[in-house]
Order: C-alpha cells, then sequence, then structure tokens
C-alpha cells in the first residue's frame, strides 16, 4: 500500500474508530492491525502502549510514542515510526479489554452507566484518554450507522442523544476480573450523599458492589450501608473481608448492626462478633438475645444519661464534650443511683434554662417507659395514644437500657405491614 | 431471612435441607413452568396428533440439553453475580450483542403473539371472540405488570399451573399401548422431510426457549444467591427440568392417542382439547382451555417484561419495573410497544393462530444455537468464570447442541429447494 498523499494528524478521536483498523509501518507497509491502546495507571489516562495483532494472528505490545493517527477519506489509521516492543505492567490497562463496554460510576448524575466508546485527545504531552462515551450515540457509532441515523433525524430537527463524561468524573471501574481503582473519581464518589451511594452500589452487580464498598471509608460506609435494601445489606457484608465488615459493623448504630448480624450465617456472624471492638460486640449481642420482634430489637443504645443533681453548666459542658450527632441529641435522659430514668431532657429545657439550675427542676418528670421485652403494636398503641417522640426502654430492674424513637416505630411497622393509622 | 431458617432449624438435618431448598427454589421452577407455555401445549400437542409416538424420543437429549444449558446459566449467575446480558455486552461488544438482541427482540415478538393466541384459543373454546379476549388480556397484564405487583401474580399463576397435571391423568386414562411407546421410544419411525426437520426444531426451541435463558439467569441474581448456594439451585434447576419434560411427555402422549389414531392433526384449540376426554369427558374442552389460558396469561406477563429488561440491559438503557416511566422510558416504551405487537399480530382476521406458534417455536430453535455458542465462550472463560468454568461432558454436550442444531436449522432453509 502506497504511502497516502492526503496524510492529516489529528486532534482527537474515538476509540472506536481506531480499533482493529490497520496500523501501518514508516514505510507504508502493512503491519497488522490495532487490538488495544493501554494507559500506564489506572489513575494517569496517557497512553503509553498499544497492542497489534498481525495477519498471521501474532500479538505485540509495542510503545505508543512512536504512533501517529491518519485519516484518510473518513478512514483512520495509525502509522508507526519504529516498532519498540514494550513489556506489558501489571498496573496497565487495556482500553478495549477492561473499559469499554464496562459499568462504571457517573458522579454527577449518580448512576450506573455502560461506556459505548471513549473519547481520545492529542495534546502537548502525548495522547490523552479524556472522556468516555456512555451515552445513545457512542453505541450507534459502534455500530458505525451513527451518521446516517443522526441525518436522518435531521430531518425532524433532532438528533441521537450523546453523553460524554470527562475522566476525571469517573468512579470507581472494575474490568473483568480484576479491580481498578481511579483514585482522582474516588473522592468525588465518597462526597455523594450516601442515599445516592447506596442507590448506585444497588445498581452494581455482586462483585464490583463489593470493590466499591471497600473503597469507602468507614464512616461513609456504615452510612451507605444503613441506606440499603435488607437483602443487600447482607449479601454486601457476606461479599466483605472479614476486618472491613467488622470496621462498618462497629460504626453503625447497634441496632442496626445487629439486624445484620441477626441475618447471617451464625459462624460468619460469631467471625464477625469476634472482630469487632468489645465494648461495642457486646453491645450487639446483648441485642441480638431480644425476641426479634421486641422493642429490644430495635432500640437504639446511643443515648446520655445524667444524674438529677447535675447542674445546667456542668450538663452544658459535658454535652459538649460528648458532641452527640442530632439523633443522639433527642434522647437525653436523668437517672437515679440504680440507672432506672425519671426524668426526660430537651436541649430547648437546658438551652433556656438559668445556669445554676438543677437538672431535677428543668426535666420532664412524665416518663412513659417501655419494656424491652414488651411489643412493638403495644408500643405503637401507646405511642400513638400519648403522641410521644421518644421513650426510654428498661429492663426488668428498671434499669435504662435503651431508647426507641417515635419515626423509627412507625417506620418498623410499615415495612412490615402492620401499622394502621 | 433464608439464613434464619437455615440457623433455627440446624437440629433437622432432613428438615433444615428441606427449608434450604424451599427458600431458594424459584427460579427453576419457575422457567420450568413457564416453559409450557402456549407454545409448549401447542408444539407438543401437534407434535403427539401428527406423528403419534414417533416424536417422544427427542425428549430425551431434549431434556439433557435444557439441564446442561440451564446449569450454565445458573452457574454463570452465581458465579458472577451479573445477567447474561451483561455478560454478552461486556465480553462481545457492540456489534455481537445488537445483532443477538434484534434478533432475539422479533423472536419474541413472535413468542408474544403466541401467548396471546394461546389466550384467544383458550377461550374461544366457550366461543368468544378473540377480538375481546386478546385486547382485554393485553390490557389486563399491562396492568397487572406497571401499576400491581406481578410477583404475587407469578406465585398465583404458579400454583395454577398444576392445572397442565390434568395431561398426566389423561394420558394415563386414554389407555395408551406402553409398550408401544417403548418400542417408539427406542426406534422411531423417521421420515427425514421438511416438515419433520422442523418439528424437531420446533421441539427443541419451545423446551429451551433462548428467552427463558436469560430470565433464569436474572431471576438467580435477583434473588441475590451465591455461589455456596449452587447445590440447592441445582436440585430446583433439575425440578423444573423434569416438570417441563414430563407434562411434555404426556401431553404427547395424550394426543398421540386420541388424536393421531383419528388422523385429527390440530388445526385450531379446539381440536387439541379432544387429548383430554378420556380425563374429562365432556369437561374435555373446558378443561383444556383452563390449562392453556393459565399457561398462556403466566407467559404473556413474564415474557414481554424479561424481553424488555434484557434489551435494555444489552443496549444500555435505564430498565426495570421497580422505576419510574421518567427515569426508565426506553424499558416502559419496549414492553408497551411488544405486547401491543403481540396482540396486533393474533388480532388479524383469520390469522392461523396454531401456524404463528409453532413457526415461532421454530424460529427460537433457530436462535437457540447463536445465543448458545455465545454462552459456551463465555462459561468457558475463566476470567469470567474464575475456577467454575465447564467440565468435558458440560462442553461436549453444549457444542454438540450447537452443531447439530445449526445444521438442522441449515437444513430447514435448504430443503425446499432440493
Amino acid at each position: 500500500m502506497a504511502v497516502p498523499a492526503g496524510i492529516s494528524v489529528f486532534q482527537a478521536v474515538y476509540l472506536s474508530h481506531i480499533l482493529k483498523r490497520v496500523v501501518l509501518a514508516h514505510d507504508g507497509s502493512r503491519l497488522g492491525r490495532l487490538e488495544d491502546i493501554f494507559l500506564a495507571r489506572a489513575d494517569s489516562p496517557r497512553i503509553v502502549a498499544f497492542r497489534l495483532r498481525t495477519a498471521k494472528g501474532q500479538i505485540g505490545t509495542y510503545d505508543w510514542s512512536q504512533v501517529t493517527f491518519v485519516e484518510e477519506d473518513r478512514h483512520y489509521f495509525l502509522r508507526v515510526r519504529d516498532l519498540r516492543p514494550v513489556a506489558l505492567g501489571e498496573s496497565m490497562v487495556g482500553l478495549a479489554r477492561q473499559i469499554l463496554d464496562q459499568q462504571i460510576i457517573d458522579i454527577n448524575d449518580r448512576k450506573v452507566v455502560r461506556v459505548n466508546d471513549i473519547r481520545l485527545a492529542s495534546l502537548s504531552g502525548g495522547v490523552y484518554a479524556v472522556a468516555v462515551d456512555v451515552g445513545f450515540s457512542g453505541f450507534l457509532r459502534r455500530l458505525g450507522v451513527v451518521e446516517s441515523v443522526n441525518s436522518f433525524l435531521q430531518l425532524f430537527g433532532r438528533s441521537v442523544p450523546g453523553r460524554l463524561i470527562l475522566w476525571g468524573d469517573i468512579g470507581v471501574l472494575v474490568g473483568p476480573g480484576k479491580k481498578i481503582k481511579l483514585s482522582v473519581g474516588l473522592d468525588k464518589l465518597s462526597r455523594l450523599h450516601p442515599v445516592d451511594l447506596s442507590a448506585i452500589i444497588e445498581d452494581l452487580d455482586g462483585r464490583m458492589r463489593a470493590v466499591v464498598f471497600d473503597a469507602l471509608d468507614e464512616e461513609r460506609a456504615a452510612d451507605v450501608l444503613e441506606e440499603m435494601k435488607d437483602d443487600t445489606k447482607v449479601s454486601l457484608v457476606e461479599d466483605l473481608p472479614v476486618e472491613k465488615a467488622a470496621d462498618v459493623l462497629e460504626k453503625m448504630p447497634s441496632d442496626e448492626a445487629a439486624d445484620i448480624l441477626g441475618d447471617l450465617a451464625s459462624d460468619k456472624a460469631q467471625e464477625l462478633l469476634n472482630e469487632m471492638d468489645q465494648q461495642v460486640s457486646e453491645q450487639v449481642r446483648e441485642i441480638l438475645e431480644y425476641p426479634e420482634d421486641s422493642i429490644g430489637a430495635i432500640m437504639s443504645t446511643d443515648f446520655v444519661t445524667f444524674r438529677a443533681d447535675r447542674d445546667v453548666t456542668q450538663t452544658l459542658e459535658d454535652l459538649r464534650a460528648l458532641r452527640p450527632d442530632e439523633k443522639r441529641a433527642q434522647r437525653i435522659f436523668v437517672v437515679d443511683a440504680n440507672d432506672r430514668p425519671i426524668g426526660i431532657l430537651t436541649l430547648a429545657a437546658l438551652v433556656g434554662a438559668a445556669p445554676q439550675a438543677q437538672l431535677s427542676e428543668i426535666m420532664n418528670k412524665t416518663v412513659h417507659l417501655a419494656q424491652d421485652d414488651e411489643s412493638l403494636e403495644r408500643l405503637f398503641s401507646r405511642i400513638t395514644r400519648y403522641g410521644l417522640q421518644s421513650m426510654p426502654v428498661v429492663d426488668s430492674d428498671g434499669r435504662l437500657v435503651g431508647a426507641v424513637m417515635t419515626d423509627e416505630v412507625i417506620f418498623r411497622m410499615f415495612r412490615d405491614g402492620r401499622g394502621k393509622l | 431471612m433464608r439464613v434464619k431458617l437455615r440457623n433455627w432449624l440446624a437440629k433437622h438435618t432432613f428438615f433444615s435441607r428441606l427449608m434450604i431448598f424451599l427458600s431458594v427454589f424459584g427460579p427453576g421452577i419457575v422457567t420450568g413452568s413457564v416453559d409450557n407455555d402456549a407454545g409448549g401445549i401447542t408444539t407438543y400437542s401437534v407434535a403427539g396428533a401428527v406423528y403419534g409416538f414417533h416424536m417422544l424420543w427427542t425428549l430425551v437429549p431434549a431434556f439433557i440439553v435444557l439441564f446442561v444449558v440451564q446449569e450454565m446459566n445458573a452457574r454463570m449467575g452465581l458465579v458472577t453475580g451479573k445477567g447474561l446480558a451483561d455478560l454478552i455486552r461486556e465480553r462481545f461488544g457492540v456489534k455481537v450483542t445488537f445483532f443477538i438482541f434484534i434478533v432475539m427482540l422479533i423472536a419474541d415478538l413472535g413468542n408474544t403473539a403466541t401467548e396471546f393466541a394461546g389466550v384467544a384459543g383458550s377461550l374461544s373454546v366457550f366461543g368468544i371472540s378473540k377480538y375481546y379476549t386478546v385486547p382485554v388480556a393485553a390490557i389486563g397484564v399491562w396492568v397487572l405488570v406497571t401499576r400491581a405487583s406481578y410477583k404475587t401474580a407469578e406465585r398465583i399463576f404458579l400454583v395454577l399451573s398444576f392445572a397442565l397435571l390434568s395431561y398426566v391423568a389423561s394420558a394415563f386414562l386414554a389407555r395408551p399401548d406402553w409398550s408401544a411407546i417403548g418400542s417408539a421410544m427406542v426406534h422411531p419411525k423417521i421420515n427425514f422431510d421438511h416438515s419433520y426437520v422442523a418439528m424437531i426444531i420446533g421441539l427443541i426451541g419451545t423446551t429451551i426457549a433462548p428467552w427463558m435463558q436469560f430470565y433464569m439467569q436474572a431471576a438467580i441474581i435477583e434473588k441475590g444467591l451465591k455461589a455456596d448456594d449452587y447445590k440447592y439451585a441445582i436440585v430446583d434447576v433439575l425440578v423444573g427440568c423434569v416438570a417441563t419434560v414430563v407434562v411434555a411427555f404426556f401431553i404427547m402422549v395424550a394426543c398421540a392417542t386420541t388424536l393421531h389414531p383419528h388422523g385429527i392433526h390440530i388445526s385450531e384449540a379446539a381440536d387439541a382439547a379432544q387429548a383430554l376426554r378420556p380425563l374429562a369427558g365432556r369437561f374435555a374442552a373446558e378443561l383444556f382451555a383452563f390449562g392453556l389460558f393459565v399457561a398462556s396469561i403466566f407467559s404473556a406477563t413474564i415474557l414481554p417484561l424479561s424481553c424488555a429488561f434484557t434489551v435494555c440491559e444489552a443496549f444500555g438503557f435505564e430498565a426495570g419495573i421497580d422505576k419510574s416511566p421518567q427515569e426508565a422510558p426506553a424499558f416502559y416504551r419496549l414492553y408497551t410497544t411488544i405486547i401491543v405487537i403481540g396482540a396486533a399480530i393474533i388480532l388479524i382476521p383469520h390469522a392461523p393462530l396454531i401456524k404463528i406458534t409453532i413457526w415461532t417455536q421454530v424460529a427460537d430453535g433457530v436462535l437457540l444455537p447463536i445465543v448458545l455458542v455465545a454462552m459456551m465462550r463465555l462459561v468457558n472463560d475463566s476470567e469470567i468464570m474464575g475456577k467454575h468454568i465447564n467440565g468435558r461432558v458440560t462442553n461436549f454436550v453444549g457444542w454438540a447442541t450447537a452443531i447439530i442444531l445449526s445444521v438442522l436449522s441449515l437444513l430447514l432453509l435448504v430443503m425446499p429447494w432440493w
């Protein structure tokens, strides 16, 4: 094949345009076809190598720096100045094999999409993968019909919807069998709201789920886990390595952790409980001992207690040091020497009181108590009758062991289909 | 939930195993029941009526192939956690995916039409015109799937499909010549002509319909089953396969005993109903209509849904009945289109329902090798399956089936010109 006359070097091209196309040597002779092109690492989108398949079927990997794009009559091919073999490194990522057609996470739209095509650009430092095409036009381009379809649609004043995502906006990718993490995208991934993250993770298949989840830090992972559907939660915890699962479970409210552990195989649950922090593990074990539908199983052990003779200033100082979150701040109780609840404390009462006042003066002395082995139905009727927001839960000795929030009870009742308003 | 049962019953080994099985079961058995849809009942009935006992032998290889194929699907689903459409897309790229799914979409339009043909045929036994029954059924199914919980409906249909066991009773009551059955299975009289080849392909196609393979793998993933559940999942698959083939066998025997001797070749549903006379006497027609109706509605609920879902997955559109029409427009549009076209085909005046049904099953049989080859490539790829790639026997059965079916399909195309 003679050297083409009208050669031009291109600034930007799609992977689908050059994949499987002819690769020419400097003198114009045909070397083979382009099988794949490689990045050095997942988080560095510069192309460093390419794979060639000769007419005889031999495959080799070569240095990319010797390559230029050539375009002639809407056909693209590659010209290689010098064929220099390179070794295929462990961390090298093949765009065709490992990224094309795989699922990725679109951070901005917060959903899982599939890579239909990849956009490459020739910049001063080399050739880079700059964006992925996840839209339908990318799909049609792979079939080679996008231009015809577009011309057809233009008759109606429309065009095929397209969607490009910048390389930096991509979340975690997993190729067949291999794990690749794009650390750039991962920060952004973690900044998503746990509800969005959990929806995304639920959309992924089993293997990818575990990888993405594993990449989150424990705090974030615990939040995300709480938002998921029960089946997915259990499935996910089963798939995680033990240390990671234990770390995540520790960061969750004990009653939630107990729910998940209760649904696991007992040997797996034991393993996790043993791996978890002693204190948390004990709390969880206690909860697991409660019958499934009792208050003990759904109450929170996350509450704050004070003695009645404490004054407001001291209490506020203590609370500042403790820094309870919103939920915990709704469970502040005053207890006697035997840990029996004698009053409920609201932040409003604390803030509005005189600094030297004692808690016994400002606390709400009307305390409705729930028994830890009481049934949800009974509790529900009491809560609705008295219009309560939360109730302290006591054991058979009358000791404070936890607190239930009304909204949680209602949530449970409706989820299980038992509540009737 | 399933594991809680496991713990609680750990002391009673038999019961605990049974409990685990019951919590895992579903995909295989549902697929097995749906397998005997309008297309299945019709094809088996026609096979029995036209060829007597001399098509029964095909059920043996059909059973083996069915089990092997479904086991591969189950294994792929358990190991990868991905649907078959996803795997095909990820491994074979856009062009192959596009080709396979366009063909499958066309085949499934035919299959949907077949289900509505079943509805029309079954209720025509009561004299109700298809112009009433088909639109009502189509709208009913559409509303059921998009508005209500089709899962509950699935369970109800599953139970109702036990009505097909009436064929077993009928077959026995017809007092067939069992030794004749035996010898026909071992030494079938084979007349290798065009319609015979078509019938074989149709039988295989209806027993191992490609759309069912996608459905079963998706059902397994939806159940959240893991590689550890393999043993129980396989029992589930096996039970499903047995159910399919047993019902098929007795449908063929019943029709062979009651219709074949009189040369009745089934040109409409009422003919096929006669096969139930031994059991139900005057009520044969009603009983048959009931069974066919349940089978048709059952499949009409699942098939278009499964098809729309897998095609959207393959092409990268949002899909899922749990998503709103705003979130997944392509899916809802496709689903509605499949139902509308399927029903419309049947409403064409004088549409030959039985013929359409049979030839759709043949189309399935022609599509099967393509999907099968794709599956074989996937399930032998250790990057995807890890150490769970195929064994030699599975590979042999898989490739042999693909080759034989392809050859038969080619013959089908070429024969009229011999």
